[in-house]
């Protein structure tokens, strides 16, 4: 399974498609919703059938019309802030908050980690605003909250990388981390790319300003600058989880550097990684 | 017509030392306002009436009584003039004599009738007999000087530094188009406290009595004389330059006298052997506000003798020496007479003189400096052809921007893109010595030198005006391949459209980079760079031109607004025109300045073209 999707991945990374042409949520009613509750999405493109996707689970619905979806949230789905996706004809809506009401319950973390992939994280373009066939939820299944494990690609000690630090239930919190060396550096600016079905951006910090900015820029695909003054982390990167599935998280090699003071790129290593999200049972 | 050839061969700078908090735009606008021309002769553009008999005219002896009172010019003084009838022979001499108003004109002893019209200068001599065709005419010519003095540039009448470049004669005749020049003799006679630097070549001054009479002689014919009054005192540099230091500042002028053999050693090396025996560099007041090349003769502001090579403002001094040595080569030795010609003296001694800042800072940056100073100093709808009488009606800052910003940026330009160019311009040099020149002329040589054909290039930069604005938009596809879009529009303008090979480098991860050319032209472009980080289009001003990045953040050329675009707008800050290391794709709000708006620009635009 794991390699399938890997292929998978690559495959729909190097596809060209245009954004616009998926579904589109204008509404979620109601905002915030209790477990066992009924949900309406009123929107376009929704075609003719396809899923609801809730914190990364995969759906049962009531009624699907063109503009409207009707489907009941599951008794047991974890109370917090959450994001609901539309996929239609493989297509993925952008995500839409929601909340979902009631106490929440500790998340549980015990999965492996995976190893890199063999590509070693060579750029391989920039990825498309397509999300995976099945709209970024690799199965469709029932269950609980989604955690990430982030593993690191082996690397130097110049490396410029990426570790993972702890978040808030569903989301992936990383930090790009510099060495001693690149730290007294003048600036950095990069690409991060990720399986857009996977997650999505909620915040950098810092997040724009004078000296640094940072923001989501399409699907899957985070653009960042900063100048760094001697600082070890140029940013920490917080994500929701969309669904679960396995990915690659790349500095793609066209758009990563590292620059002297009088602004002259400088030689430096980019450690990539996998990411993992899945399914915490309750 | 002719009369105003007078005037190409002033070079004016500025003269005032930065201060040390000084901006950049305020240099800038000093250096506009004092790089100011003169103002034309009242004469220009005027014909000959066909009444005046045609004529060459040979020699000029003007024979000065240099008053003790401090003034420039004595009451009155005598000219004696030689000329050879052309045509069917000559019964009526016509002279242009602004300054001079004659009492007594002689032709071997007889005195002559003659009427100057005191409106335009015009004096007209009927000979006592015609003179056949080729018969060489003697005239003894004594008068007054009035009216000579009407700008600081030209002329400082009176103070401890005096300065006069605009007295003698201006040929009426069109029967030797190419031989207006004539031969000067300057016969000064001054008191012994004061001393003349003068246009051509010094003869030992002799005593008499309490004076001394010095003699200038031009070495190849000249149009116009100057000299310059003040208590020197001649400093022998080594065989060729000499300087003239004023007796208060014994210490001064040492600078400018190693520089000025370098810069003479240079250009015998870059242009040809230097064409004068001697080049003296002597000061003028500062009010003049310029520096100033006639013949063997180098006029500069005084205050450039009190400075010395580890101040700030020796940089100014070496490009406004070298400027007004180049004019050695690039106005007295090869000539012009029309004033749509101008930029074949100010435009070439400009280029002689950043080919010598390119040797002294290894840097591009003097000609980097003047190609921007065109760009972005020019309003588009003020432009005028560089090769163009109406460039000597433009306002005077689109005048020196063009005749001598653009002027230069054109030779550096062919520099790059003519094979073997500084052997063409040898070879220009050479051919055309003691002549008179037009810009078809050079063309005509380069084509013959190269068998290039130049008229694209000539016609497009240098008899047309203007330049286009390309609008860039660069886009990936997004399947990795190994190719760049880059869709070039040229903006609609009061000029164009144009056509030129462009270079665009292409900048790759691994520090290495790859140019590759393209045609711009109304044609979409497919650039096969698509591994490159981010595109430079014509990094060293091979072409006129604006580029306006679209989206406007996007001033890297990487087809996304992203953190690049910020390291650079960072890098940055504070940038302002003119600067040598201006790239117009950084202002991405294009007001002539990188600052924190050209940052908020990008971070509005961030994510763009993705």
């Amino acid at each position: 399974v794991i390699y399938r999707f890997l292929l998978l991945f690559f495959l729909l990374a190097c596809t060209d498609d245009p954004a616009g042409s998926g579904p589109r949520i204008q509404s979620v009613l109601p905002g915030a919703v209790a477990p066992g509750a009924a949900l309406r999405i009123e929107g376009e493109g929704f075609g003719d059938g396809g899923h609801v996707a809730i914190g990364g689970r995969a759906l049962p619905t009531t009624a699907w019309a063109p503009s409207r979806i009707d489907l009941v949230v599951p008794a047991d789905m974890r109370p917090g802030r959450t994001v609901l996706v539309v996929v239609s004809d493989g297509r993925p809506s952008a995500p839409a908050e929601l909340e979902v009401t009631g106490d929440p319950r500790p998340l549980v973390d015990s999965g492996r980690v995976l190893p890199p992939p063999p590509d070693g994280g060579a750029d391989r373009g920039p990825p498309t605003d397509a999300a995976p066939a099945d709209g970024g939820v690799p199965d469709a299944f029932e269950g609980g909250p989604l955690v990430a494990e982030f593993l690191s690609d082996p690397a130097g000690m110049g490396d410029i990388r990426m570790q993972q630090v702890d978040g808030q239930p569903g989301e992936l919190v990383l930090e790009v981390v510099l060495p001693r060396d690149a730290a007294a550096r003048w600036g950095l600016a990069f690409h991060l790319a990720w399986d857009r079905g996977l997650m999505t951006l909620l915040e950098a910090s810092p997040a724009g300003g004078a000296e640094a900015h940072a923001a989501e820029i399409g699907g899957g695909r985070l653009a960042a600058g900063r100048l760094l003054d001697g600082r070890p982390t140029a940013f920490r990167l917080r994500f929701r989880l969309l669904g679960r599935g396995e990915g690659r998280l790349t500095f793609p090699v066209r758009y990563r550097t590292l620059r002297d003071r009088q602004n002259q790129p400088v030689a430096v290593g980019f450690a990539e990684g996998t990411l993992r999200v899945r399914e915490v049972q309750p | 017509m002719k009369a105003l050839a007078a005037l190409v061969f002033l070079s004016v700078f500025n003269v005032l030392p930065a201060q040390a908090d000084e901006s950049v735009a305020r240099r800038r606008f000093e250096r506009l306002r004092l790089l100011d021309h003169r103002p034309p002769l009242r004469t220009g553009g005027r014909t000959r009436p066909d009444s005046v008999g045609a004529y060459d005219l040979l020699l000029n002896r003007v024979e000065l009584d240099l008053p003790s009172d401090g003034r420039v010019l004595p009451e009155a003084g005598q000219v004696h003039v030689e000329l050879m009838a052309g045509g069917a022979g000559l019964e009526e001499v016509g002279l242009l004599s602004f300054f001079l108003i004659p009492f007594e004109i002689r032709r071997n002893g007889v005195v002559l009738e003659h009427f100057r019209n005191p409106e335009t200068g015009e004096l007209s001599i009927r000979l006592d007999r015609p003179a056949r065709r080729g018969e060489v005419v003697s005239l003894d010519i004594e008068g007054t000087f009035e009216g000579y003095c009407f700008d600081a540039t030209g002329c400082i009448e009176d103070g401890r530094l005096r300065h006069l470049v605009e007295f003698g004669w201006y040929p009426l005749s069109n029967e030797f188009p190419v031989d207006d020049r004539f031969d000067l003799e300057l016969v000064l006679r001054a008191p012994a406290d004061l001393t003349p630097a003068a246009t051509g070549a010094r003869q030992a001054p002799e005593r008499d009595g309490r004076s001394f009479i010095w003699r200038y002689r031009s070495e190849r014919p000249m149009t116009l004389g100057a000299y310059a009054l003040g208590p020197f005192v001649v400093e022998p540099i080594d065989g060729t330059v000499e300087i003239f230091v004023p007796p208060d500042n014994v210490d001064g002028g040492r600078f400018l006298g190693r520089e000025a053999v370098q810069v003479v050693d240079f250009y015998e090396g870059l242009l040809g052997p230097f064409p004068f025996g001697r080049l003296g560099v002597a000061p003028i007041a500062d009010e003049a506000g310029v520096g100033l090349g006639p013949q063997a003769q180098v006029f500069l502001p005084t205050v450039f003798w009190l400075i010395d090579e580890r101040l700030e403002e020796a940089a100014l001094v070496r490009e406004v020496l070298s400027h007004e040595i180049g004019h050695q080569y690039f106005f007295n030795l090869v000539g012009i007479v029309d004033a749509a010609e101008g930029w074949m003296s100010e435009g070439f001694a400009e280029y002689a003189a950043t080919r010598y800042s390119e040797l002294t800072t290894n840097t591009r940056d003097h000609a980097r400096l003047n190609y921007w100073e065109y760009v972005l100093g020019v309003d588009e709808a003020a432009d005028v052809p560089l090769n163009s009488e109406a460039v000597n009606t433009a306002d005077p800052a689109t005048r020196i921007a063009v005749i001598y910003d653009k002027g230069s940026a054109v030779l550096w330009q062919l520099r790059d893109t003519v094979p073997n160019f500084d052997e063409v311009l040898r070879g220009y040099i050479s051919r055309f010595a003691g002549e008179i020149v037009t810009t078809r002329d050079f063309e005509r040589f380069i084509e013959q030198a190269t068998g290039l054909d130049m008229s694209a290039y000539f016609s497009q930069w240098v008899r047309g005006a203007g330049f286009p604005r390309v609008q860039l938009t660069v886009q990936r596809p997004r399947d990795g391949a190994e190719e760049v879009v880059v869709r070039t529009t040229q903006l609609p303008g009061r000029h164009g459209p144009f056509r030129a090979n462009v270079p665009m480098r292409g900048h790759f991860a691994d520090g290495e980079t790859r140019t590759e050319t393209f045609q711009l032209g109304p044609a979409e472009q497919t650039l096969r760079l698509g591994a490159a980080q981010w595109l430079d289009f014509d990094p060293d001003l091979t072409v006129f031109r604006r580029v306006l990045p679209e989206p406007a953040g996007d001033v890297n050329l990487s087809g996304v607004v992203d953190g690049m675009d910020l390291l650079d707008v960072w890098a940055t800050q504070g940038r302002t025109t003119p600067d040598p290391r201006w790239s117009d794709a950084l202002d991405v709000t294009r007001d002539q300045t990188i600052d924190d708006r050209d940052l908020a620009g990008i971070m509005e635009q961030f994510g763009q073209g993705w």
